[in-house]
C-alpha cells in the first residue's frame, strides 16, 4: 500500500517540475502578441518551438478571447434569434391587427350612428321649405272677336274682324316658394311668368345701325306674392280666434282669393270682380282668420290696407285703399265655405294717379277738364253674396255695386280700339286738317271715355256661379254668369254686357285638371244710335274742333249728332283649359 | 260659329241636368270592387275625383267625406292602394 502511494507522489512531483520547467521554457519561447502567444508545433513530433520551421504549424494560445464558434453554430443561433424575433413580431402584428379590427368595428358603429351633416341640413331644410308650381295653359279659339276685358293679365285677342283667331296660351306660371323657419312664421315668394306687351322700338347699337326689339310677346318675370305671415296673431284671445294670420308684403287681398276658392275654377275664367278690374294682389298689410266654436266656423274675415296700385304697378298715390270681407255661416262651417254662407265685401280707395296729375283729358276733345276730378275721385266696391257649398256641388249668387272702378281701360283690358288708347291729335283745341270724328272707332271710343271715365260713375252687377260633380265620374260641370252695367246712370248703356261660361271639367288626378268650355261676352243692347249730346252730359268730349285744312266745313269739324253702332261686337270663344298645381 | 257655342252650352246644361237627376247619396269614396274578398272588405280610400275642391295651390286641398286632404295625401293614398293591389295583399 505504501509503495504505490510513494510512486504516485514521486510521479506527481516530477510532472510538476516538468510543468514548471516547461512553463519557464514556454515563457522564454513565446512571441509577442497582443492577444496571446503563438508557438509552432512540429506536426510529426508534437514538439513546440518558438520559431516557425519545416513541418511546424502555428498555434496561438489565447488568454482573453474565446475561440470563434463554428459557422454552423453561429447560423443556428442566428436562425434561432431570427425565428424568435419573427415570432415576437408576428405575435405583435396579430395583436395590433386584432386591435385595429376591433377599433374599425367600433368606428363603423359610431359612424353608422352619426347623421351626416348634409343629411341633417336637408332634413331641416325639407321641413322648413317647400316649393310648388301652378300653371294654367290653354287653347282658345275665338269664333267671334270683339272688344272686352281680359281673363288674365296676359290674355288678349285681336279685335273685330278676326273671327276664328286661335292660340295656345300660358295664362299663368307661378313658382311657389314657402319658407317656415318656425311653425308660426312663413315667408311666401311667388314669381310669376307672364307675356309682355307694349311698344317695342328698335334700339341703336351704333351711330348708323339698330336692332329690332324683341320685347313684345316675350315672357316677363315678376313677383306676384312676396309676404311674411305670422299665424298666431290672435291665439292669445282663445281657441275661438285661433288661426288668425297677419300678412305683410305683396299679399292676397281680402276678397278675391277667397272668392276664387268659392268658384273653384279660376284656371278657366276670372271671378266677377277680377274680370272687371280688381286685382287679387296688392302691397300692404292684412289680417284674416276664422271665429270658431265647437270646431265649426261661424265667422270668417279678412281686412287690410293696400296700395291703390296693383302688385305689378308703381304706386302713384298719396292715399291708400282699405278692404274688408266678412262671411257668416249661420249653421257653422266644418271646412272653408262649407254650408250656407252670407258674405259682405267693401273696398274704398282711389285710382292709381299721382296727385299732381290732375284730371287731364288726354285726347278726347278740346275740353281739358272733361272728365272732372277723376284723379282725386274715390272709388269703392261692395258686394253681397249668398252661397252654399257641399262636397259635390256649390252655388253662389252675388250682387255688386261700385263707383268709378270701371274706366274704359278696364273694359278694354283684353283689347280695345286703337284710337281709345291713342286718340287722333286732331281731337284737340288745335284741331287739324282731318276730321277726328271720321276716324274709325273714334266716336265709340270718345263715348266710352265719356260714360266710364267721368268721376261720377256707378257700376252694378249680378252674378251666379256654381259647380256640380257628376256622380261616379271624374267630371264636374262648371258655370258662371255675370251681368254688368259699367255705368248704371246711363240709360240703355251700349256698354252693358253679360258674360257666361259653361264647361265640363275633368279631374285627371290630384294635380291636373282640364276643362272644355265656352266663354262668351255679349253687349246685349240693340244698335240704336247713341246721342252725342247725351254722352256730353257725362263728359264733354264731343265738341267742335278747328278745321285747319282747306277742305271740309269751316271753321270747325262738324260734331256728329249720334254715334252709330255704339254697341261693341260680341266675343265668343271655345277653350280648353289646363291646370297643373303642385 | 255662334251655333257651336250654343251647342256646347246646351250640351253642358243638359249634362248638368242629367247629373242633378243622378246625384247619389252615398259617401263620395271609391269602392273596392274588383279586388279579392279581403280587398272588398277593406275600407275604401278617398279618390280625388270624388272630392270637393277647396283651393288650388301648393298644395291644393280637397274635402272628401268631410275630411280635408292635400293633393299629396290623396296621391299617396292612391299609390299605396295600387301597391297593395299589385302585391295581392
Amino acid at each position: 500500500m505504501n509503495s504505490p502511494r510513494w510512486k504516485r507522489a514521486t510521479v506527481a512531483a516530477i510532472a510538476a517540475a516538468m510543468l514548471a520547467a516547461s512553463h519557464s521554457t514556454l515563457a522564454f519561447a513565446q512571441s509577442p502578441s497582443p492577444r496571446g502567444i503563438t508557438l509552432y508545433e512540429d506536426v510529426k513530433t508534437g514538439a513546440l518551438y518558438r520559431k516557425p520551421g519545416r513541418g511546424r504549424v502555428p498555434i496561438t494560445l489565447g488568454f482573453d478571447e474565446p475561440a470563434a464558434p463554428a459557422p454552423a453554430v453561429v447560423q443556428q443561433q442566428v436562425e434561432r434569434e431570427v425565428k424568435k424575433n419573427n415570432e415576437e413580431l408576428r405575435a405583435e402584428f396579430l395583436a395590433n391587427q386584432q386591435t385595429l379590427i376591433k377599433e374599425n368595428v367600433d368606428l363603423k358603429q359610431r359612424v353608422a350612428k352619426i347623421e351626416p351633416a348634409w343629411n341633417d341640413y336637408l332634413a331641416n331644410f325639407r321641413d322648413r321649405f317647400h316649393v310648388g308650381a301652378l300653371v294654367y295653359a290653354s287653347y282658345k279659339m275665338y269664333t267671334h272677336t270683339g272688344f272686352g276685358p281680359a281673363q288674365y293679365d296676359s290674355n288678349t285677342w285681336p279685335g273685330p274682324g278676326n273671327n276664328i283667331y286661335n292660340t295656345f296660351d300660358i295664362d299663368r306660371a307661378y313658382l311657389n316658394f314657402y319658407f317656415n323657419p318656425t311653425p308660426d312664421w312663413q315667408l311666401r315668394v311667388t314669381p310669376d311668368i307672364y307675356k309682355t306687351f307694349g311698344t317695342a322700338t328698335p334700339t341703336a347699337n351704333s351711330h348708323n345701325s339698330s336692332v329690332s326689339s324683341n320685347l313684345t310677346g316675350d315672357l316677363g318675370y315678376r313677383l306676384k306674392y312676396a309676404y311674411v305671415e305670422y299665424n298666431k296673431i290672435l291665439d292669445w284671445a282663445g281657441s275661438a280666434t285661433k288661426g288668425a294670420a297677419i300678412q305683410f308684403g305683396s299679399i292676397p287681398n281680402a276678397f278675391l282669393p277667397w272668392e276664387e276658392e268659392l268658384t273653384t275654377f279660376r284656371y278657366v275664367t276670372a271671378s266677377p270682380w277680377n274680370y272687371t278690374g280688381l286685382s287679387t294682389t296688392q302691397l300692404g298689410v292684412g289680417i284674416n282668420g276664422p271665429v270658431k266654436f265647437n270646431e265649426l266656423t261661424y265667422l270668417d274675415y279678412a281686412a287690410g290696407v293696400y296700395t291703390n296700385a296693383k302688385y305689378n304697378q308703381f304706386e302713384q298715390t298719396n292715399t291708400k285703399q282699405v278692404m274688408g270681407r266678412l262671411s257668416y255661416y249661420p249653421f257653422g262651417s266644418s271646412w272653408k265655405t262649407q254650408g250656407l254662407g252670407l258674405t259682405g265685401f267693401y273696398d274704398y280707395g282711389y285710382n292709381n294717379t299721382s296727385p299732381d296729375n290732375g284730371s287731364i283729358n288726354t285726347g278726347f276733345g278740346p275740353n281739358p277738364s272733361a272728365f272732372g276730378h277723376v284723379a282725386t275721385a274715390h272709388l269703392d266696391r261692395w258686394s253681397a253674396l249668398i252661397h252654399y257649398t257641399a262636397e259635390e256641388w256649390g252655388i253662389a249668387g252675388e250682387y255688386d255695386q261700385d263707383h268709378n272702378s270701371f274706366p274704359g281701360a278696364n273694359l278694354f283690358s283684353g283689347n280695345g280700339p286703337t284710337v281709345f288708347f291713342t286718340p287722333p291729335a286732331t281731337a284737340s283745341t288745335a284741331g287739324g286738317t282731318t276730321n277726328p270724328y271720321g276716324v274709325q272707332y273714334y266716336n265709340f271710343s270718345a263715348m266710352t271715355a265719356a260714360l266710364l271715365g267721368n268721376s261720377r260713375t256707378v257700376q252694378q252687377g249680378f252674378d251666379l256661379f256654381g259647380h256640380l260633380h257628376i256622380p261616379e265620374t271624374p267630371f264636374r260641370l262648371i258655370g258662371l254668369f255675370q251681368w254688368f252695367e259699367p255705368n248704371s246712370k246711363v240709360n240703355r248703356d251700349p256698354l252693358d254686357f253679360y258674360r257666361y261660361m259653361v264647361g265640363i271639367e275633368w279631374q285627371i288626378n290630384e294635380f291636373v285638371r282640364l276643362a272644355v268650355d265656352t266663354q262668351n261676352l255679349s253687349y246685349y243692347h240693340g244698335q240704336d244710335p247713341f246721342s252725342t249730346s247725351y254722352a256730353n252730359s257725362f263728359a264733354k268730349v264731343f265738341l267742335p274742333v278747328p278745321n285747319t285744312g282747306k277742305t271740309g266745313p269751316k271753321p270747325n269739324w262738324t260734331v256728329p249728332t249720334n254715334i252709330t253702332d255704339p254697341v261693341p261686337r260680341d266675343t265668343h270663344a271655345v277653350e280648353v283649359n289646363l291646370e297643373f298645381a303642385f | 260659329m255662334e251655333r257651336i257655342n250654343q251647342l256646347i252650352a246646351s250640351t253642358v246644361i243638359a249634362t248638368a241636368l242629367a247629373g242633378c237627376v243622378s246625384v247619389r247619396s252615398s259617401s263620395p269614396v271609391s269602392s273596392a270592387s274588383g279586388g279579392t274578398p279581403s280587398q272588398a272588405s277593406a275600407k275604401p280610400i278617398p279618390r280625388v275625383q270624388d272630392c270637393g275642391v277647396l283651393n288650388t295651390g301648393s298644395p291644393s286641398r280637397f274635402v272628401c267625406n268631410g275630411k280635408v286632404y292635400t293633393s299629396f295625401q290623396l296621391a299617396k293614398l292612391r299609390e299605396d292602394e295600387a301597391k297593395k293591389y299589385a302585391s295581392g295583399k
